[in-house]
């Protein structure tokens, strides 16, 4: 067994671990999902090192080739008379991705210490949610990356519907519903190309090789893109997110919004843009419009929310907007901006939802207007809200600003297949969007933080105990991390959009 | 000795109504394990039996898709025994009047049983005809047996006069099909050219097939019968009909038919459009369990047909394959419900509120076969429909994933309402005293087992489709 | 010649009809008799004799019972006196009596000795109909003996009473 399936396994024996845990020993539940996540978390970062070193450049001139080619394939023929296999492998966009999840997960667990109500169950949907994730950022079989996909989607019906707040049954059905028939239309897509390209195979990369019409890849593109869009909170389907968000509880918010929303811009990447480049040509633009509409909708409506979920629900499909206007301008910068952005948002929203949770787990309210003045009782948790705040605005230093200024550079210089006035207009009215994601965190967060207290309980809060300390310092580290030295995450994303980039210049 | 499994199984019918009456009220029991018995020894039959031959001149085939149908039936037939078993010897806590009389329900079931592997083996219009009266006409029976409720003798009346509209269009179809050709072999039918005879021939076959596979507009009567029939006869209706429903349509459309298949794909798409639709939509409202899987069955007809579409070689062991899939998650899901039903008599969804707290690997064992039929990845059901959903679109037939995959949604929000229930709800205060039976518990770990593994492994797919493709390129027409 | 088949055919059809618009069971059951009666005929006249007589005699008897079965249903009271006497009246028995007058009157050609059968039939015997039963459709016999079993011993357990204290009662 590879690595890549001992990513997969890990979560999965760990889930069965907590399955087969008697429910009277709930604290250990919580120890052995810390332990499982922690050796994940161990995983990731040998797997990092070790395709870093595999992939190191020697020169410029094997740089690409180097990067852009799997590493730790593993093939396995499943249903062969299918074209169905077990294959598994990474690039640089998968590596980020499963760093991402790895550090997600693991300060998840933490954060969900004091789960106390049916905490086995909780942990086993999670770690069964997780292992999802991993098979998705790693499959390079469409069948493979389907049936992942689905597995990562359900348990949150569960999840939301048990453990969540306010009307958790009605957002965790809406959620479920639409997420659902956001993969019929994938579906769709999936079995025309399977049959189109006439090779009987699911294979990611036989399929590159396939020579797909432009009147096909026009149709079929659309479905992919709003498929997987349903997922990354594309505008007008993105209505199950703030309901969601705000319903689900703390981990399963930063899990949700730090890293499934990311799958829905990794499946439209590595699906959409990679095998149908002339579809996403003559689509660019129009999902650019519609992404547009995204990022100013979100952060417009997060200036209307009293609740701190909902904020940050609003907030989230504004950033996630960014990934999918990065994927839709089809440069280099804007790829690399939308895989950069599904980094840092994934890291900041599991931050600021990991942090909501911690406050209402104090003060237990949400609602902005209610509090006040908490930063002289929780600096810790204070000082964390801000700098994840600060991140989201796109503070130069953080991680949130590289990724942003990639993607305004790619939409703002265009590509040679769309109206390079109409790019650049749709640029200039999303980066408006920053501005008023400026307003509404720092707005918000004085309110919550500055101030004197208002009300007198609040005199006894405490601030972040040990674990919520590791799980918030880590999430920042990496956040001042990638800000501070974007070159390795950038040399990482870049080489491996080259092959993406080079199917669009190749048609044209 | 290819008719081994079907004599066997009538042996064993026979053995179970002699046994019956010399056993005293004490060694009842012993007619259960004689029909799990000759149930077991004929499964085993069935495998070694070969995957081709003929015998009575060619009336009686074995071929490959005759032997996993065959399987399929004993298979689903031993867990309805092991399902039936608490009930009929009245071992629940919740007694039902009226139910009883274990030998002569077990033989009748066992006939059904017989009537269903003789169906795929019938290389004959009559034989194909009787047999298929054999499956129905105890199952008549069998759905009213309990004698002293109105609803089921409700059940049996409605399913008699449905079956028996049925079998009349049947029989109207294969005597037109005899006076074009003036032979009684079903292949003899599959030189006949296109005429208005044929034709009219073969809207009666399908209407009366439809009636069997619950297909709509021909699907109305699924709701009462399985509403009013005996909670192990429901379970073993909503598996056997299917069964038997599509292992006719085999005979019809590769057989008798078999040139015409792809000239009817657009007529097939449309049925199982609408059937699907149809039935998930009508599932939304029930609150009735009973009547819910009814509709779950409606709908699942319109998943099956799809594989006759396309390329008939992903077509037909995607069908099988989806088949098994189909018969392990309702069984399991079954189980359950009949489990709840001895115990408590009660049979709407909100009754299952709160189960994960009281009866948590039951409810987990349920959830698992319910997201299993609804298509959720890894369980088999996932894998059955995406083999069935490729079929359809390499056809062409894309719009009809759409359709099928939006249905998927809205099966999926029908089956998690029971999810909710025992998940999320509250607990019932009056839930079920006793813990499952070890017949039942033995049913729901090993379908569940089942259920899990049939789709990771790729064993068993790779199996059925190595079998049928020599069974294909002699049946289908070059 | 044809026209005895057409013209039998023609008296089944119209009887069948008759069969089913009907509102009274007892006037539906007579058309039903003149139905199967043509039937027989029919058969006959195609070469089946043997089925013909089995037509006659089993339908015949089995219409019978369910003619019992359905004057049984039909609650007896003081009103069955008026009921039947509205039976003998001409409408009732008119239009199958035209039909049967029909059906007796190519009976009686062909026991004339007519030329009856329908071209380039051959006249199966009862003996040919045995040995084929008994021969190559041995299997579907059986077949057919089992359903006639399976029949039978859910009739039984469909048709045994259950006394008030949920004690079963052999028949």
């Amino acid at each position: 067994m590879g690595l890549l399936s001992w990513l997969i396994a890990v979560p999965f024996i760990t889930t069965l671990a907590v399955i087969f845990t008697p429910a009277s020993q709930w604290k250990a539940v919580r120890w052995i999902s810390a332990v499982g996540t922690g050796i994940q978390l161990a995983l990731t970062a040998l797997l990092t090192y070790r395709y870093w070193i595999a992939a190191a450049p020697d020169t410029t001139a094997t740089m690409v080739a180097k990067l852009t080619k799997l590493y730790f394939v593993e093939r396995i023929p499943w249903f062969e008379s299918l074209g169905i296999q077990y294959f598994v492998g990474v690039d640089g966009i998968s590596v980020s991705m499963i760093i991402l999840t790895s550090i997600i997960i693991f300060t998840g667990t933490l954060a969900s210490w004091n789960v106390e109500s049916r905490t086995k169950e909780f942990f086993a949907l999670l770690l069964l949610l997780v292992t999802g994730v991993f098979g998705v950022f790693v499959s390079f079989d469409l069948f493979l990356f389907f049936m992942f996909y689905e597995l990562a989607v359900l348990p949150m019906y569960l999840l939301i519907g048990i453990w969540g707040t306010g009307p958790k049954e009605y957002s965790a059905m809406k959620l479920t519903l639409m997420l659902l028939v956001g993969s019929a239309f994938v579906l769709v897509g999936l079995f025309a190309m399977y049959h189109v390209s006439g090779l009987h195979t699911f294979d990611l990369q036989a399929l590159a090789g396939a020579s797909f019409s432009k009147d096909f890849q026009t149709w079929v593109f659309p479905l992919i893109f709003v498929g997987f869009g349903v997922l990354g909170a594309l505008y007008p389907f993105h209505t199950w997110s703030p309901d969601g968000h705000s319903s689900a509880p703390t981990a399963v918010s930063m899990l949700h919004a730090g890293v499934l929303m990311k799958l829905g811009g990794y499946g439209a990447l590595r699906i959409g843009v990679y095998l149908l480049p002339e579809g996403a040509k003559a689509w660019g633009l129009f999902f650019m419009g519609l992404t547009t509409i995204n990022i100013l909708y979100g952060s417009l409506g997060a200036v209307m929310q009293k609740d701190l979920k909902y904020f940050t629900a609003y907030s989230s499909v504004s950033h996630c907007g960014f990934v999918l206007f990065g994927v839709a301008t089809l440069t280099v910068m804007g790829l690399k901006g939308a895989v950069l952005q599904m980094f840092s948002h994934g890291i900041m929203t599991g931050l600021f939802f990991g942090l909501i949770g911690m406050v209402y787990g104090r003060t237990h309210t949400r609602l902005i207007p209610d509090m006040g003045g908490l930063a002289k009782v929780m600096p810790w948790l204070a000082t964390s809200f801000y700098i994840a705040g600060l991140a989201s605005l796109g503070l130069p230093g953080l991680a949130g600003f590289v990724a942003e200024t990639h993607v305004f550079l790619g939409g703002f210089f265009g590509n040679p297949w769309s109206n390079p006035t109409a790019t650049g207009v749709l640029t200039i009215l999303a980066t408006m969007s920053i501005v008023v994601t400026a307003v509404y965190v720092l707005r918000g967060l004085a309110t919550v933080f500055q101030g004197p207290i208002t009300v007198a309980e609040y005199e006894t809060l405490t601030d972040a105990t040990l674990p919520e300390k590791i799980a918030t310092g880590m999430l920042i580290a990496t956040l001042v991390f990638v800000g501070v030295v974007p070159q390795y995450f950038i040399t990482l994303i870049e080489a491996s959009v080259m092959p993406m980039i080079n199917r669009l210049s190749m048609g044209s | 000795m290819l008719m081994l499994p079907e004599i066997i199984v009538v042996v064993t019918a026979m053995a179970v109504l002699v046994a019956d009456l010399f056993l005293t009220e004490r060694l009842r029991m012993g007619v259960t394990w004689l029909s799990l018995a000759g149930l077991a020894v004929a499964a085993g039959a069935v495998f070694a039996t070969p995957m081709n031959g003929s015998m009575f001149g060619g009336q009686f085939v074995v071929d490959a898709v005759g032997w996993w149908f065959k399987l399929f039936f004993v298979i689903s037939g031993f867990f309805t025994v092991l399902l039936s078993m608490d009930l009929l010897h009245g071992r629940t806590t919740c007694r039902m009047r009226g139910i009883g009389s274990p030998g002569e329900y077990y033989t009748v079931l066992l006939f059904t049983i017989s009537g269903m592997m003789y169906l795929v083996s019938a290389r004959d219009m009559v034989l194909l005809y009787v047999s298929l009266e054999l499956a129905t006409i105890p199952l008549f029976a069998l759905a009213a047996w309990r004698r002293e409720d109105i609803r089921s003798g409700e059940a049996g009346l409605k399913y008699v006069i449905v079956g028996a509209l049925a079998s009349a269009f049947i029989l109207y179809g294969l005597g037109l099909i005899y006076g074009l050709t003036g032979q009684i072999s079903l292949d003899a039918a599959r030189v006949l050219k296109g005429s208005p005879a044929f034709w009219f021939a073969a809207a009666m076959l399908t209407a009366g097939i439809g009636f069997k596979l619950t297909l709509v507009p021909f699907h109305l009567w699924a709701a009462d019968v399985f509403e009013g029939a005996p909670m192990p006869i429901t379970a073993y209706l909503s598996v056997a009909s299917k069964g038997t429903g599509l292992a006719f349509m085999f005979q019809l459309f590769f057989r008798m038919m078999g040139g015409w298949v792809h000239d009817w794909a657009l007529m097939i798409a449309l049925f199982a459009a609408v059937t699907m639709t149809l039935g998930n939509c009508v599932a939304i409202v029930q609150h009735n369990i009973k009547r819910f899987m009814a509709f779950s069955a409606i709908s699942h007809a319109g998943v099956f047909i799809m594989g006759f579409l396309g390329p008939h070689d992903y077509g037909v062991p995607a069908m099988l394959f989806y088949l098994l899939a189909y018969i392990a998650s309702t069984l399991a899901l079954f189980a359950g419900i009949v489990w709840y039903s001895n115990e408590t008599g009660r049979e709407t969804i909100r009754d299952y509120r709160g189960l994960s707290r009281t009866n948590p690997l039951m409810a987990l064992a349920m959830m698992l076969a319910l997201f299993s039929l609804a298509g959720i990845p890894p369980l088999s059901g996932f894998v059955g429909k995406f083999f069935l959903f490729s079929v359809a679109a390499g056809a062409g037939f894309h719009w009809l994933v759409g359709i099928a995959a939006v249905n998927s949604t809205i099966a999926l929000y029908n089956y998690l309402r029971i999810v909710r229930e025992m998940y999320i709800e509250p607990v019932h205060e009056d839930g079920p005293a006793a813990p499952a039976s070890w017949s039942l518990s033995i049913t729901t770990a090993v379908l569940t087992t089942a259920l899990v593994l049939l789709g990771i492994i790729p064993f068993f797919y790779n199996a059925i489709n190595g079998s049928t493709i020599a069974w294909l390129s002699a049946v289908l027409p070059h | 010649m044809n026209a005895v088949f057409y013209i039998a055919a023609a008296v089944a059809a119209v009887s069948t009809i008759m069969v089913v618009s009907r509102s009274n069971a007892v006037y539906s059951l007579l058309y039903l008799i003149v139905s199967l009666l043509s039937v027989a005929l029919i058969f006959f006249v195609l070469g089946a004799p043997f089925i013909a007589a089995l037509e006659v005699i089993i339908y015949a008897g089995a219409i019978m019972v369910l003619f019992v079965f359905t004057i049984m249903m039909l609650n007896l009271g003081p009103q069955t006196a008026e009921q039947e006497r509205k039976w003998l009246s001409g409408r009732a028995w008119a239009g199958p009596s035209i039909l049967v007058a029909i059906l007796m009157a190519e009976m009686l050609y062909v026991l004339w000795g007519g030329d009856h059968q329908v071209e380039g039939r051959h006249i199966v015997e009862p003996k040919e109909v045995s040995v084929a039963l008994y021969g190559p459709y041995v299997m579907i016999v059986e077949l057919s003996s089992m359903l006639l079993l399976g029949g039978l011993v859910a009739a039984y357990h469909l048709g045994r009473r259950v006394h008030g204290d949920g004690k079963e009662q052999q028949p």
